[in-house]
Order: structure tokens, then C-alpha cells, then sequence
């Protein structure tokens, strides 16, 4: 046995190396990539520990900077091709090419190219399911499959999906993995209106998320939690769960989801009547999602600053903003979401109530992300 | 000789050599036991279960539990794929597998193929990998490289035709 034990040291030192001698390549690529598109591969950048270096930068960047990490992943594609076959056991090719396609997936899903996403997971798919001894992993995809479902509405098939990859991750007592599942299937009823079955997803999810140290999914369930109970009305529970969720996420430098947090903590506050603290807090909101370039999350954040605003009597405020918004949606090119703002606008101008258009308006730019192709009707007079 | 680098690399990951002899012999029983496959059939599995966790063991926390994991959906595995091959019939026991009968014209086309692909750009790599090997449809390899269908079409074919290119001078420099 002493060959088969030795030939996987072989293996796994080959990789090593590979990866550590990838690293600073990797990095220089991040910021010259364009170039390396068009130019020949070089011979000592056709391994997998390559592969693996790009797909693991491509996972690191992704919350960041999702675009670069879609680059870097088709990047880390491309070098998988040049890769010669025989160097290496048929399973670590799968296995490394498996992960860049799903790194692919997921930074689609990121940018809300959701049938993009859905292929690159498909591909992934096919890399594992070729062999058993990867079925965590073809459950991981079937799982990132899953959220993509959820975010276009294709919800019984997402619920079949985490039923299915649930039973996989618990034969390899991947504990983290079913939580996710749950805190997903919790998401899923959110979004079809069912918020007790909501709630007890969710804290069925927080029990087992907090035995582990497991902080991401942490944050996610405080924060979904918190949603959910803004709905049911209980509002101190839920300022409670956002805090919590909103710590985690900057602890975690997560930048847009700590934007996010703190846009549910401002539309909670603008619930409660506290206008000028919501509107403060929504001013800083907006500043962070403009220096992440997410134009569509800052206009979010700047709706329901006009609503605070309309709230508080200051019409015109809330018109200089709405013609901010509109001249940022028009340079980010938000085709759809201009009209919606322009329609805003007009009715800022004119209109004695204009509350329930302002929800209306910001409910389609926020439903835009997952269906891109929505058209805007007006509400009926 | 190895740098420093790569023996820190080396020395932050488990090794997998202990940890293949600390749980082989478990493996290997639980997959003739639990699934009564042949002890040759359950080294070879647990030898990709291994090749797996390499790549893997920075993110496993319970190693045991994982490998016992990886060894049952690797047997359950085989065994559907055992369950689906069919007995030869006796009279054409002794014929040929169809699969070979042209081997030795398509193993040259094959080699050529991957020699003619190793030849592109990283750009083109990625065209032809997601319009031939994953099926891709030209609108779908646009949308993957954020471009119009026109433009991926015109790429899809200028790489068809660099490959030629490079494939044919290489061949003319040997």
C-alpha cells in the first residue's frame, strides 16, 4: 500500500507547489488581466494548481468586486483547457474544473445574469456527478442551483433541490451546509408571503448556526430573521436581529451586505416614524453602494429617502434626489428603471399623495434584479 | 529542490499520507462490508475518495465523518453504474469493442485536437471550450463573454481559424 500512499503525497505536493508558485501571478492578474486575454499562455501557467489559484481569487473577490470575479473565473477556464490531461488523475481535473464553473455560476448570479448562472452550474455539475466520491460537491451546485431558482421565482424546484442536497450533505455530517439549506428553504417561504413558515425556517436555522462558528450564515439568518419579523409587526425583535446581522456582516467585511442590513434598520425606523434618523442613516447607505459602483442598490436607498422625505414635508428635497437618481440610472444605462424614475418625477411634481407610488416605483426597481425584462406599468389613479 | 514558498504550502495543509493511513483500512471495510463490493473495486475507490480530499482538506472539519461520507456516495456510485452494464452475449464475446475499431485513426485526431487547442489564446480557448466542448449556442457564448451574437459568431470563427493557423505552423517547424 506503500505506492498508492506515496503516489497521493506525489499528487498533493505537486499541487502545492503549483498553487504557491501561481500566487503572485495570480495577483499581478488581477489588475492585468485584459492583456493576458489575447496573449499565448504561458507553458508554467497550464496547471491546476494555477487553476485552482484563479478560482480561489475569483472566490475571494466576489463580494467586492463580482465582475472581476466572473473574469477571473473564465479565466481560470481558459487555463483549464491548455491543461495537459495527462499530468493529472482524472478526478482533480473534474474537481478543479468543477469549482471555476461554479465559481462562474456564482458570480453570474451575483450580476443578475441568472440563465448564464444557471449554465455555468450545469457544466459544474457534469464535472462531478462523473464521480461519486465528489457528491458533496455536486450537491453544493445543486444548493447554489437552488438559490438561483429561488431568485427567479422557481420556487418548487428550488425546494426539491435543497430536500435533495440536504440528504447528501448530511451523509458527510456537513452541518454548515444543511443550515444553509434551511436558512434558503426559510427565504423561500419569505417570498411566497408565508411568514410563520418563514420564521420557523429561519430560527430553526440560527439554533444550528449558532452551535457552529459559522459566522456568515449567521449574519444572513439574523438578517433574514429580521426581515421577516418587520412584516409580522414585531419591531423591536427585528431592529434587534438586523443589529446583530449588520455587525456580523462588518466583521466580516462584507461591504453590500452591511449596505443592505442597514437599509432594512433605516426602513424599519422609517416604519416607526423616526424620519430624520432613517434618512441619515439612508444618506450613508447610498454613499457606500456609489463606491461600490451597485448603482440600483444606491437608488433603492435613495426611494426610500423620498419616501422619508415626502413623510416630512419636503417635497422639493425629494425631487432634487429623484433627479439625481434618474441622471445616475441613465449614465449606469438602467433602461427600465429610468422610466420608472421618470414617471416618479412627474408625479413629485403634481401629485397631493404620492406614498403609494413611491413604494410602487421602488418594489419594481427592487424586483428589476431578478427579472430584468419587467415592465412598468403605473399605478391606476 | 523546493522553495520557501512551496514548502510553507507544503506544511499548511494536512497530510494526506497520514491521514490515508489513519483511515484506509476503515474505508476499505466499510466499502466490502456495508456495499459487498471486491476488495480491489473498494482500494480503487478509496483512492479517488482520497484524490478528493485534497482538494478538499482545508474545508473539511470532521475528517472522518467526511471521508466515511465520500466512500458510501462513491460505492453507491459504482454500484449504479455497475447495475446499468449489460452481459456480452456468448457469440460476440470474442468481437472487437466498437469503440476501438477506429482507434488507430481517431487517438492522432484526438491528440491533434487537444496539441491544436493548447495553440490559442486564452480568449479563444474560452470561445471554443463553451461553443464545442459544452455545447454553448452562439447567443450563449455571447452572453458569457458580455457581447453581441454577431461578435461572437465572427470570434468563434477567427478561432477556429487560429487554431488552424498555429496547428499547421507547428507542424511545419517540426
Amino acid at each position: 500500500m506503500k505506492s498508492a500512499q506515496d503516489s497521493l503525497r506525489l499528487i498533493a505536493d505537486r499541487l502545492a507547489d503549483e498553487r504557491a508558485a501561481a500566487r503572485s501571478v495570480v495577483a499581478t492578474l488581477r489588475t492585468s488581466l485584459d492583456a493576458a486575454w489575447d496573449r499565448a499562455l504561458p507553458e508554467a501557467w497550464r496547471t491546476l494548481g494555477f487553476v485552482q489559484e484563479l478560482t480561489s481569487v475569483s472566490d475571494s473577490v466576489l463580494e467586492q468586486n463580482p465582475a472581476q470575479s466572473r473574469a477571473l473565473a473564465q479565466f481560470a477556464l481558459a487555463v483549464a483547457a491548455a491543461v495537459p490531461r495527462a499530468d493529472y488523475p482524472a478526478i482533480t481535473i473534474a474537481q478543479v474544473e468543477g469549482h471555476a464553473w461554479k465559481a462562474l455560476g456564482t458570480a453570474h448570479r451575483y450580476l443578475s445574469a441568472y440563465d448564464a448562472a444557471l449554465r455555468a452550474y450545469d457544466a459544474a455539475r457534469r464535472c462531478f456527478a462523473a464521480f461519486g466520491a465528489l457528491a458533496d460537491e455536486e450537491a453544493a451546485v445543486d444548493l447554489a442551483t437552488a438559490v438561483v431558482f429561488s431568485e427567479i421565482g422557481r420556487f418548487d424546484e428550488a425546494l426539491a433541490l435543497i430536500e435533495q442536497s440536504a440528504a447528501t450533505f448530511a451523509s458527510f455530517r456537513d452541518e454548515q451546509r444543511v443550515v444553509q439549506g434551511t436558512l434558503l428553504k426559510g427565504m423561500i417561504h419569505h417570498r411566497r408571503g408565508d411568514l410563520r413558515a418563514a420564521r420557523i425556517a429561519y430560527e430553526s436555522a440560527l439554533m444550528s448556526a449558532q452551535e457552529r462558528d459559522d459566522l456568515h450564515t449567521l449574519a444572513a439568518i439574523h438578517n433574514n430573521l429580521g426581515q421577516v419579523l418587520i412584516e409580522l409587526n414585531e419591531t423591536s425583535a427585528a431592529a434587534d436581529a438586523l443589529a446583530r446581522a449588520r455587525d456580523l456582516f462588518a466583521g466580516l467585511e462584507m461591504p453590500a451586505e452591511v449596505g443592505r442590513t442597514e437599509g432594512a434598520l433605516a426602513r424599519l425606523l422609517l416604519h416607526n416614524g423616526a424620519y430624520e434618523r432613517a434618512i441619515a442613516l439612508l444618506q450613508r447607505v447610498r454613499q457606500r453602494f456609489l463606491a461600490l459602483g451597485m448603482i440600483d442598490e444606491a437608488g433603492l436607498a435613495a426611494l426610500d429617502m423620498v419616501d422619508g422625505l415626502v413623510a416630512t414635508n419636503d417635497r422639493a428635497a425629494a425631487l432634487r434626489l429623484t433627479e439625481t437618481v434618474l441622471a445616475e440610472f441613465r449614465a449606469a444605462r438602467l433602461e427600465r428603471a429610468i422610466v420608472a424614475l421618470a414617471y416618479l418625477q412627474e408625479l413629485l411634481r403634481e401629485h397631493p399623495s404620492p406614498a403609494a407610488s413611491i413604494h410602487h416605483v421602488r418594489l419594481y426597481v427592487e424586483q428589476l434584479r431578478s427579472d430584468p425584462d419587467r415592465v412598468f406599468l403605473p399605478l391606476p389613479e | 529542490m523546493i522553495g520557501p514558498e512551496q514548502q510553507q504550502a507544503r506544511s499548511q495543509r494536512a497530510d494526506v499520507g497520514e491521514v490515508y493511513e489513519e483511515h484506509r483500512r476503515f474505508l476499505v471495510g466499510t466499502a466490502i462490508s456495508r456495499f459487498g463490493v471486491s476488495e480491489d473495486d473498494a482500494e480503487t475507490l478509496v483512492h479517488d475518495v482520497f484524490l478528493a480530499y485534497i482538494i478538499k482538506a482545508n474545508e473539511v472539519v470532521d475528517v472522518r465523518s467526511w471521508l466515511l461520507g465520500a466512500i458510501c456516495n462513491a460505492t453507491k456510485h459504482y454500484l449504479r453504474m455497475r447495475a446499468r452494464a449489460v452481459g456480452l452475449p456468448p457469440d460476440i464475446i470474442e468481437e472487437p469493442d466498437p469503440a476501438s475499431v477506429r482507434v488507430m485513426q481517431r487517438l492522432p485526431d484526438e491528440l491533434a485536437a487537444r496539441e491544436c487547442f493548447a495553440c490559442l489564446t486564452p480568449r479563444c480557448q474560452l470561445a471554443l471550450r463553451l461553443r464545442y466542448l459544452e455545447g454553448y449556442s452562439v447567443p450563449e457564448v455571447a452572453a458569457e463573454l458580455l457581447t453581441t451574437p454577431k461578435y461572437a459568431q465572427k470570434l468563434v470563427t477567427r478561432c477556429l481559424q487560429q487554431a488552424y493557423d498555429r496547428y499547421q505552423r507547428k507542424e511545419t517547424e517540426r
